[in-house]
């Protein structure tokens, strides 16, 4: 078998591979997650049928990348795992659950006659709520770092719950509901449009102080991340991003209050994401499972990663091929007539 | 999955059987001589190993994966039964008016499913004790860090999940039967030789309008 671990760092490469496919999960299904949170607040059902067409095309494309990087874990990095996985068993099971619901709330609603489209607009806010409140409680978990004895999880069933993770998880729902809410600036028009101009508002607020919070905590979890953003030559370099994060707060403000900006708000918001992403992924390396386990401790063997990267490097720009074409197909304003 | 105790030559297919476990034979076999060499070696009298070749604690479960298998097996033999039967009336333009095969029809509406879950009894089941054949055990494969509640639990949460979905699944899909078709879609309601002329040109059509119903897993 082949073998590129002498030429490459292919467990570095495989870290920013799924770092990349987690970061897009958090993009593409944000945004699905927080209409879905956002559901049954529209102000009609006229506005919630154009709500779920607006992202009935892309809904399930967007889990994909859940998929790849879960399987990636576990292909390339079995160690990190098989230790995250137990340590977050409750949270990602809850997860999975909330998935289900809202992804037959899709399926089912339209199929629905009086009350009980009701039951599957609930089941669509609850599953959204869900799973995305359980995604934030497992990042803080992973931020906070899990037990680890030899090369188990050696904690508690319910190690994940703690102050600082209920936080980023209200934190992942705020976030969620301002990038949902922003895809509705974009996709729709009239009250819906009205609706979500001034939810985003509230959302961006909240998203705001979060991040305030999150950005203050962080570095006093472990010293090297103080060190790593304070230390003298790296804040100079660091500096742009908490500076670039404001000014796109600014920038989304302004955008919310001006009616000719439709677009703008929903790259924004993702600028938003991705900076924030940016700053705990630099807080994090090279940690897999923090402060006890490294990319390279964790991966698997050379052979294994090299053969992983040659199916994956023809398949990912497949995907992301596909992936935009469907968003180019689907573009400009959804209606409110059922598609599916 | 082919249910034979004993290694031997030109061994028979069995259709039907009874495993006993306990005295490692199959009882009241219903066979066909030779064929079961024939499929797995492509010789009639091609040498198959019998379950007693491996020690009892290495064999799985035998008489779950014999029935499935045969579930599986016996719901495509149906399956094809139907397509070729409904070809043969639908050519003697007799399809839409014969009861027994509209019933044969209902009566298979959940059959790929019940196949489909056979099917993977069979390999589940089949492959045990190991979790991954001939390497690790499915007891060596445990997780030490999950304990058995959080497995119950789940499994639990799972299981009455997937009632509700499945539940209001088929909810939808007898509801939408129960419509029928759309009048004003269907052509010529009064003349069912209509069916055998432009009438099924339509059908099609309206199934590319909508998504057909995969299940999500």
């Amino acid at each position: 078998m082949f073998d590129f671990s002498s030429a490459l760092d292919l467990p570095l490469i495989w870290g920013l591979l799924i770092a990349a496919a987690v970061f897009l999960y958090v993009l593409l299904d944000g945004f699905d997650l927080g209409l879905g949170i956002l559901f049954p607040f529209a102000p009609s059902d006229k506005s919630r049928d154009r709500m779920m067409n607006s992202i009935a095309p892309f809904w399930d494309g967007n889990e994909t990348w859940l998929v790849l990087g879960g399987g990636g874990l576990f292909a390339a990095f079995p160690l990190a795992y098989a230790v995250l996985m137990p340590a977050f068993y409750i949270p990602i099971i809850l997860m999975l659950l909330g998935l289900i619901m809202r992804g037959v709330a899709f399926e089912f609603r339209f199929k629905a006659e009086g009350n009980s489209r009701r039951l599957w607009d609930y089941t669509f806010h609850f599953g959204s709520l869900i799973a995305a409140l359980c995604q934030g409680m497992v990042l803080g978990a992973f931020v906070q770092g899990v037990e680890v004895s030899g090369r188990n999880f050696a904690g508690g069933p319910f190690d994940w719950a703690s102050a600082f993770s209920v936080m980023t998880g209200l934190a992942v729902v705020a976030g969620y509901v301002l990038l949902g809410a922003a895809w509705l600036i974009m996709k729709t028009d009239g009250e819906t449009q009205d609706w979500a101009r001034k939810v985003a508002s509230y959302a961006l607020g909240l998203v705001g102080i979060f991040m305030g919070l999150v950005s203050l905590s962080v570095p006093f979890l472990n010293p090297a991340i103080a060190s790593f953003w304070f230390s003298a030559p790296n804040i100079f370099f660091l500096a742009p991003v908490p500076l670039l994060t404001a000014a796109l707060f600014f920038l989304l403000w302004r955008d919310l209050h001006r009616a000719d900006a439709e677009y703008r708000p929903f790259l924004t918001a993702m600028g938003i994401f991705a900076l924030g992403y940016l700053g705990l992924a630099l807080s994090l390396y090279p940690w897999i499972v923090p402060f006890e386990i490294d990319i390279w401790g964790a991966a698997a063997a050379g052979t294994s990663l090299s053969l992983l990267l040659v199916g994956v490097l023809p398949l990912l720009p497949i995907i992301l091929g596909y992936t935009a074409y469907s968003y180019y197909v689907f573009r400009g304003k959804a209606g409110h007539e059922p598609i599916y | 999955m082919e249910g034979h105790y004993e290694t031997g030559r030109g061994v028979p297919l069995l259709l039907f059987g009874w495993p006993d476990e306990e005295a490692e034979e199959m009882r009241y076999t219903v066979e066909i001589p030779g064929l079961a060499s024939l499929i797995l070696t492509h010789d009639w009298e091609g040498e198959v190993k019998g379950l007693k070749d491996w020690p009892r604690d290495e064999r799985p479960p035998v008489a779950w994966v014999f029935w499935s298998f045969r579930i599986m097996v016996g719901i495509g033999f149906l399956m094809v039964g139907i397509g070729l039967i409904s070809a043969l009336y639908y050519y003697r333009g007799k399809l839409f008016e014969t009861r027994w095969l509209q019933l044969w029809w209902m009566a298979m509406m959940p059959s790929g499913f019940i196949a489909l879950l056979a099917g993977w009894f069979v390999t589940e089941i089949g492959r045990q004790p190991y979790v991954a054949y001939g390497i690790i055990k499915t007891a060596e494969g445990v997780s030490p860090a999950i304990l058995g509640p959080q497995v119950a639990w789940s499994l639990l949460a799972f299981v009455v999940m997937y009632t509700l979905v499945f539940g209001a699944g088929s909810f939808y899909i007898l509801k939408l039967i129960g419509k029928g078709i759309p009048p004003g879609e269907e052509s010529g309601q009064d003349d069912a030789s209509d069916y055998y002329g432009h009438g099924l040109e339509a059908a099609p059509m309206r199934a590319a309008g909508k998504k057909p119903e995969a299940p999500h897993v």
